[in-house]
Formats: structure tokens, sequence, C-alpha cells
């Protein structure tokens, strides 16, 4: 068995495997749902079997990706953040419960990789760099993209506006409503990826939800 | 869960979590996917580089501006590395001011000649004083009295390894270290150029006997501005070359005024020469 921690955050977060319970009315999408691997498998990710390590990356480094991709932002850094996820990963392989999915358990590092990130300086001093939102009168009036033949222009650029204004709240808010409404995660499951109590992780979220409606009011339809 | 269910979004807030809940998901590119997955399976992973995360964003003139600082800094830190250790005062005889780039200094006043005496400076010897420095592990110098030099600022350590040096009148004598080693040092006079490539030597020079290049030990090329044998001579241990002023070049055994000093020069610096 791994340790309290390990167990704690792989009970933690659950969309990426798609197999917990959740809050009532939340989105779930088929690219995040996951198959868990295999118990057997797991035990030789923990002995670092390199076919198992491979198999552990082939079923969850999309996911990583994406959602660090998410938090930061940009390739560049996602890259980063993912070397450094499997870089602990493969160092924390010992500590890995084999009975629990180890999708929270990933979430969970990569989670708190991209916050080491925001709390370095070359990270603040990138951020100070960064443009405000464009002028409202240039990004327009975007809705939800449809059928018909600007469809993919209008969802890259609505896509953009909403990265943006995510990239803008702080990053303790910007985790709580990625974690919450893109990743699909419960309120309970953002407070144990975040080791937050279950009240501050509504708290947060609810504080998320407002700064980003209001960074987007008038954007949106 | 014990807590009051969530209040119910406003419009502003159900299209915010819509569009988030909207947003797809970033693909790796594939070729640092593999490479990843590759290192992670072999166990190769490494900490990624550090980098200021979202260059992009920086402005052209900070990331220029940081680039170039940083260059900058790297050729400086690189060539400041590359550069020969400092001249180390080693001896002092006699009395008299030493002239160190046109500026008298008092033999006496030890600290401040050595402060004085750095890397490629002209150094005029009074007519009863000398000195002796060494760089220390490359090259040790003894300068005698009534003698006009510049100095050789020492070879680099990985590049610019070769060096000069200067007598115009006098005696000078020189010994390599370790650290010499694949280097070369030309010592120039108004009638030769000595290549040193490690060893023991004097170079006495005076306008009446024109050059006279002295070799204890290793081997010396010398090669006339003017006049001469074609092609220089190699002066081997134990010999010296004599380069009159009248164009006349030819070899004799080693002056004994010439062993006596380099031995003494070697007593004083062989330790700080490494050898």
């Amino acid at each position: 068995m791994g340790s309290p921690e390990v167990s704690r955050a792989q009970k933690a977060v659950s969309n990426v495997s798609g197999v917990r319970g959740r809050d009532a009315g939340e989105s779930r999408r088929s690219h995040r749902t996951i198959e868990p691997l295999d118990r057997a498998t797991l035990e030789r990710v923990r002995a670092r079997d390199g076919e198992a390590l491979g198999l552990l990356f082939e079923r969850y480094f999309d996911a990583v990706y994406a959602l660090v991709h998410r938090l930061l932002g940009d390739h560049a850094a996602a890259e980063d953040a993912a070397s450094e996820v499997f870089l602990k990963v493969h160092r924390a392989a010992h500590q890995l419960d084999p009975g629990r999915d180890p999708a929270p358990w990933l979430m969970t590092i990569a989670t708190n990789v991209c916050r080491d990130l925001w709390r370095s300086g070359a990270y603040r001093m990138s951020r100070r760099q960064a443009a405000a939102l464009d002028d409202p009168s240039v990004a327009g009036q975007l809705t939800r993209a449809g059928d018909g033949p600007e469809h993919e222009v209008i969802s890259a650029e609505r896509e953009r506006l909403v990265q943006e204004a995510l990239m803008q709240l702080p990053p303790p808010l910007r985790t709580a409503i990625v974690l919450h409404d893109w990743q699909g995660l419960s309120h309970q499951e953002v407070a144990d990826a975040l080791g937050l109590e279950h009240a501050a992780a509504r708290k947060r979220y609810s504080r998320a939800l407002s700064a980003l409606a209001r960074r987007l009011e008038g954007r949106l339809r | 869960m014990s807590e009051e269910p969530d209040r119910a979004p406003s419009p502003s807030q159900r299209r915010a979590q819509d569009a988030v809940r909207d947003l797809g998901a970033a693909r790796p590119d594939p070729a640092f996917r593999a490479r990843l997955r590759e290192d992670f399976v072999a166990g190769r992973i490494a900490p990624p580089p550090p980098r200021l995360v979202d260059a992009g964003r920086t402005t052209p003139w900070l990331r220029n501006g940081l680039a170039a600082a940083a260059a900058l800094a790297i050729v400086l830190g690189a060539l400041a590395a590359n550069r020969a250790p400092a001249w180390r005062l080693v001896g002092v005889e006699g009395v008299g001011d030493a002239i160190v780039d046109g500026r008298p200094i008092p033999l006496d006043h030890a600290a401040e000649l050595a402060r004085a005496l750095r890397h490629a400076v002209h150094v005029v010897t009074p007519d009863s004083g000398m000195v002796e420095l060494v760089k220390p592990g490359v090259l040790a110098v003894s300068i005698d009295m009534q003698t006009d030099v510049t100095l050789p600022a020492g070879p680099g350590r990985w590049w610019g390894r070769h060096d000069r040096a200067r007598v115009a009148n006098g005696y000078a004598f020189y010994a390599t270290g370790r650290a010499f080693h694949g280097a070369t040092l030309d010592v120039e006079t108004p009638e030769v150029r000595a290549r040193v490539t490690g060893t023991e030597l004097g170079v006495l020079r005076d306008d009446e006997q024109g050059t006279c290049v002295c070799v204890m030990n290793g081997r010396v090329h010398v090669q006339r501005w003017r006049g001469g044998i074609p092609g220089g001579v190699d002066v081997p241990a134990g010999q010296r070359c004599i380069n009159l002023p009248n164009g006349a070049q030819y070899l004799k055994p080693i002056l004994e005024y010439t062993v006596e000093h380099l031995h003494h020069l070697n007593a004083r610096s062989a330790t700080l020469l490494q050898r």
C-alpha cells in the first residue's frame, strides 16, 4: 500500500477516471474519462518496470499535459511542467497505491507542480509582462460556436478569450475553476487535491467563478 | 455534505461556467511526448532546464535586453576565467625606482610595486635593483638590473594560448610552469624573436652585443628579424644563440651567469610554478 498522503491524493480527484461521485449537474466529457490501469500493472509501476511505466505514461500523459497547459496557458511552460510531473512520478513510483486509480495522484502532482511554478520568481516576472485582456472592442461579443462556416474561427477566438480571462485570475482561483469546471472534479475532490477543507474549496470556487464572470461580462453570449 | 447548497449561478456566471467547460484539451507536441516517454520508461528523466516561463509574452526589448545582458555576462565571465593568473611579486633586490608603465615606484614599496605589475606592463629596473615575478603555475620572470622589458600577459587557459614579451635592453630570464604546457611565448628583441614552448632561458640584450638567447632546458627557436640563418635556429639545452647587430648568428655553450640566474629563479619560484 502507498503512504496515507498518496492514498488521500489518489482518492481525491476522479473525473479523469470518471468513476466516482460528483456534484449534481456537473458535466462530464468523454475525453477526460480514462480507464484505470489494473492492479498488477500498478504493482509493476511501483517496481519501476519499464513496460508498466510505458503503459502508465500512455494512459495518463495526455490528461496531465492538458491540465498543466490549461493552468499555465502556454506550451513551453506546459512541457516543463509535464516533465517535472513525470520526474516526480518516477521518483515516487514506489509510493503508488496499486489498489487505487493513480489518476488523482497524478493530477495532484500536476497541480502542485504548477503551484510551485507560480511561486517562482521567474514565473512572476513573466506574468508581469503579460498583456492585459484585449480591448473589448476588438474581442467583440463571441457567441458559443455552432455549426456554420465561421464555426472554427469563432470557436478558436472564444477559447482564446476564455483562456486569457482564466490567466488573469490569481493562480489559486484559476486552479479551483479549472479543476471544477474544466476537469470536472467535485468540490470535495478539489478540496482533497488542493489540501483544503470542503467549505474552503467551495468558497474559493465561488470567488473564482464571480471573478471570471466579471472578466467575461459582455463578451460572451 | 453538511453545508448549504450552492446559490444558483447568475446568467453571467452560468455563461462563464459553460465557456470553461467548452474549452478543449491541448495536444502535446508529438516529438516532445515521444522523447519524454522514452526517458520516463528508461529512468533517464531529468528536471527541465530553468527558463523564463511564458517568455513569449515578454516585450521584445526586455527579452532582447535580457538575452544581451546574459550573453555579455557569459562573455565577460569566460574572458575573466580564461585569463592567466595575475603576476605575483616574489623577489626584490637592490635599491632605486622601478619604472612601471612610466610611473616610478621605489623597490622598497613592495605592495605598491606588486599592485602596479599588471598583466603586460612595461618595466624598467634601476641601475642596482632587480625584480622577480611569478604567474602561479604558468611563468616566472626575473628582470635583472638596468633592464627594459614588457611583461607577457600570460597565455589564456583555454584559448589565446600565444603570448608575447619584449626585451628592449638588459637581461631577463624566463621559466615556464606546468600550466604553460601547450602554449607559446615569443620574446622579442630588436634583433630576434625567440619562440618558447616550455623551457628555461635567458635573453640578454644590449646595443653593442645584440641579443644572446641562452637555453638551460628545453628548446627555443630563434629567428632574426633581418639576416641570420634562413628559417631561424633551434637552440638546444646548454647552448646560447648569439645574434650580433651586424647580422651574424651562431651557437656557443650557455653562459654560466645565465645558469646561476636561472637556478636562483627556480629556487624562488618552483613551488608557485608547480613543476
